[in-house]
């Protein structure tokens, strides 16, 4: 499958391999008495995948939403692109792709419909074929969204983040509930949409998809960031801390075993 | 530096029109829920026209006795046999007859006259005053023609002429089916976008699409546009169905037709403003169907639905009279009755713009994409 963006891939001639297009500086939110994100500071940087983790109700997804500009910060600053979320952001709507955790799609349209409705709501043209092909999803352009597998609708759902080419994709909790395959399938779409040069922030449950998909990733609890860094590194840091896991740990894994049994191709459709 | 002007930042009105065309293809495409959407309006138009429609017929009883030649029976049985005739002939024993006159429901019987040939009894019940009246008039209005033939007069010197000034109208139809149009519609509305922007919320597809280029207010408007255009073409299906059906008065026929059309877009266009707000201020689905009622129910009672207002006290009037319905019930029942046309119906356009400029001036400001 070769995903490719036409247009613009974030040539800024400018800017080098490792500007930063998102920074983020003493954010925080609160909600009444709670205080989700509580004065977090982090940047990503162009062309990177990058892994917001964390347990349930950690401040991923309201951080998530205060760089995508649908939530107002409560202090702090955070800039897209170089453009500020507060003052400026129309022109960050513009160069973003967004997927919500388990968002829906405009009931009864197809799938193409659905992919020109995005396209005016952009100001963009669009070729919607083109994009479902690009996604293995040719064969379902008549289908409405609903009646698709979770894969699919994944799959779908990731290839609206790209129709305005942005620069930067948010992509929250992609994988979860996706069988196996779906998911190894969903990680070398996302690996392709980097290869085209987007940059990728991305929130998940699964430490392995962390461990295999990001470049750098920040942990977050109780809204602070607790650690930050390559996989590795956080891996290697806590080594170094003394531990040890307690088992031995096999050279497979059950999902070695499964996956051998069943195969990595998909079986959604 | 990158150019801090948002690259070609797409125009609200293409947007506008966009996102109206895509959601009309989207509830044209549910074709159960379209058709259920026009079954309720219909049964209600059905069930009022129904009501109003044969103007109610004189029944006489005719006394077994009377000769079929009697001249009197026969200027009867004439009537009688006239489509849409204004009296009904019940026949059956005395005793039927009787018991019939008691309960009233025949107004009176029609005997032969004991002695004469020409001349007829009217037996009524004490019972029943106004069946007495009824067909007492008819009657005279009957002997009164048959003397004058006999008397060879075929110009009468004295007479009435037929001339019906605009003004409420006579038949109930003509009331009854404007009024139902109306109220189907403001129900519809209301509870339409209510509900679909309730489930567009909770299925985040609302954060999505306003994370895009699209604005709000650009979307609100879209949402209404779409969903009056839709509503349009159901009104047009039931005024039809009440021409049709029970020859509901068009004076400019198909002038008057799109004059309703106009002014129901109008109407329909700020009970949308009204759902969209109403479902901002709901806090979760529960609360929702209580706030479309309140906003609904009231109208439906005050704004001359199923009623004119006339009877009510003067203050009431004056509420009831200037509600969003009520601008709609009175401009389609002129225009269809009265034959006036937009311009001069400008009162209840202006007064329905008003009704719309506020819905959507607060729904843009109280907006939610979540629940």
């Amino acid at each position: 499958m070769a995903i490719l963006i036409s247009g613009e891939t974030g040539g800024d001639p400018a800017a080098g391999p490792s500007q930063n297009i998102i920074e983020v500086r003493d954010l925080v939110k609160k909600y009444g008495a709670v205080t989700a994100v509580d004065g977090i500071s982090f940047s990503v940087r162009e062309g990177e995948i990058f892994g917001l983790l964390g347990p349930n109700g950690a401040g991923k997804t309201t951080t998530l939403e205060i760089i995508e500009t649908l939530k107002p910060p409560t202090s702090g600053s955070v800039t897209v692109d170089g453009f500020d979320i507060r003052r400026e952001a129309h022109a960050i709507k513009q160069r973003i792709g967004i997927q919500l955790q388990a968002a829906g799609f405009y009931p009864y349209l197809t799938l193409v419909e659905l992919l020109e409705l995005f396209g005016v709501m952009y100001g963009v043209a669009v070729a919607p074929l083109e994009i479902l092909r690009r996604f293995d999803l040719e064969e379902k352009a008549g289908a409405q969204f609903n009646h698709m597998s979770g894969g699919q609708k994944q799959r779908f759902s990731l290839a609206t983040t790209l129709i305005n080419r942005p620069r930067v994709i948010f992509l929250d909790e992609p994988t979860t509930g996706l069988d196996p395959q779906a998911r190894i399938n969903l990680w070398s779409v996302i690996r392709e949409i980097r290869v085209q040069g987007v940059t990728v922030v991305l929130t998940t449950h699964y430490m392995d998809e962390a461990e295999q998909l990001c470049d750098r990733l920040a942990i977050m609890d109780h809204g602070h960031i607790i650690t930050e860094g390559t996989p590795g590194r956080l891996i290697e840091e806590l080594l170094q801390r003394g531990f040890r896991r307690e088992a031995e740990v096999r050279p497979a894994s059950l999902e070695d075993v499964f996956l051998d049994l069943t195969g990595r191709h998909l079986r959604e459709e | 530096m990158r150019s801090k002007e948002a690259a070609g930042a797409p125009s609200q009105l293409a947007i506008c029109a966009g996102v109206a065309r895509y959601a009309m293809r989207a509830t044209f495409r549910n074709k159960a829920g379209y058709f259920f959407s026009f079954l309720f309006p219909l049964l209600f138009v059905i069930v009022f026209g129904m009501l109003g429609h044969p103007r109610p017929a004189v029944r006489l009883g005719v006394a077994p006795e009377m000769d079929l030649s009697h001249p009197v029976y026969r200027a009867l049985k004439a009537a009688a046999d006239q489509p849409n005739g204004p009296v009904l002939l019940v026949e059956g024993t005395p005793s039927q007859l009787q018991d019939q006159l008691e309960r009233a429901r025949i107004a009176a019987i029609v005997a032969p006259a004991g002695g004469s040939p020409t001349r007829v009894t009217l037996v009524s019940s004490g019972k029943n005053p106004e069946g007495r009246a009824a067909a007492e008039s008819f009657l005279k209005g009957i002997l009164g023609e048959m003397n004058l033939q006999a008397a060879g007069v075929t110009d009468p010197r004295f007479g009435v002429e037929d001339r019906i000034l605009p003004g409420r109208p006579t038949r109930f139809i003509d009331f009854a089916l404007p009024g139902q149009i109306g109220f189907s519609m403001l129900s519809l509305a209301t509870f339409g976008i209510g509900y679909s922007l309730g489930t567009l919320r909770k299925t985040l597809v609302l954060k999505r699409m306003l994370a895009t280029a699209t604005r709000p207010l650009t979307f609100v408007v879209a949402m209404g546009i779409s969903r009056a255009l839709q509503a349009v073409v159901q009104t047009a299906v039931l005024i039809l169905v009440g021409v049709v059906l029970f020859q509901f008065t068009l004076i400019h026929g198909w002038l008057t037709f799109a004059e309703m059309l106009v002014l129901s877009f109008l109407g329909i266009l700020s009970f949308i403003g009204y759902g969209i707000l109403l479902s901002n201020l709901a806090t979760d689905e529960h609360v929702l169907p209580v706030v479309l009622n309140l906003f609904t129910l009231p109208q439906v009672l005050l704004a001359g639905v199923f009623f004119p207002l006339d009877g009510m006290p003067v203050w009431v009037q004056a509420i009831g009279n200037n509600l969003p319905l009520a601008y709609l019930n009175t401009s389609l029942r002129k225009a269809a009755g009265e034959g006036l046309g937009l311009v001069e119906l400008w009162p209840y356009v202006l007064g329905m713009f008003a009704w719309a400029a506020v819905a959507y001036f607060l729904a843009a400001r109280t907006f939610k994409t979540e629940p």
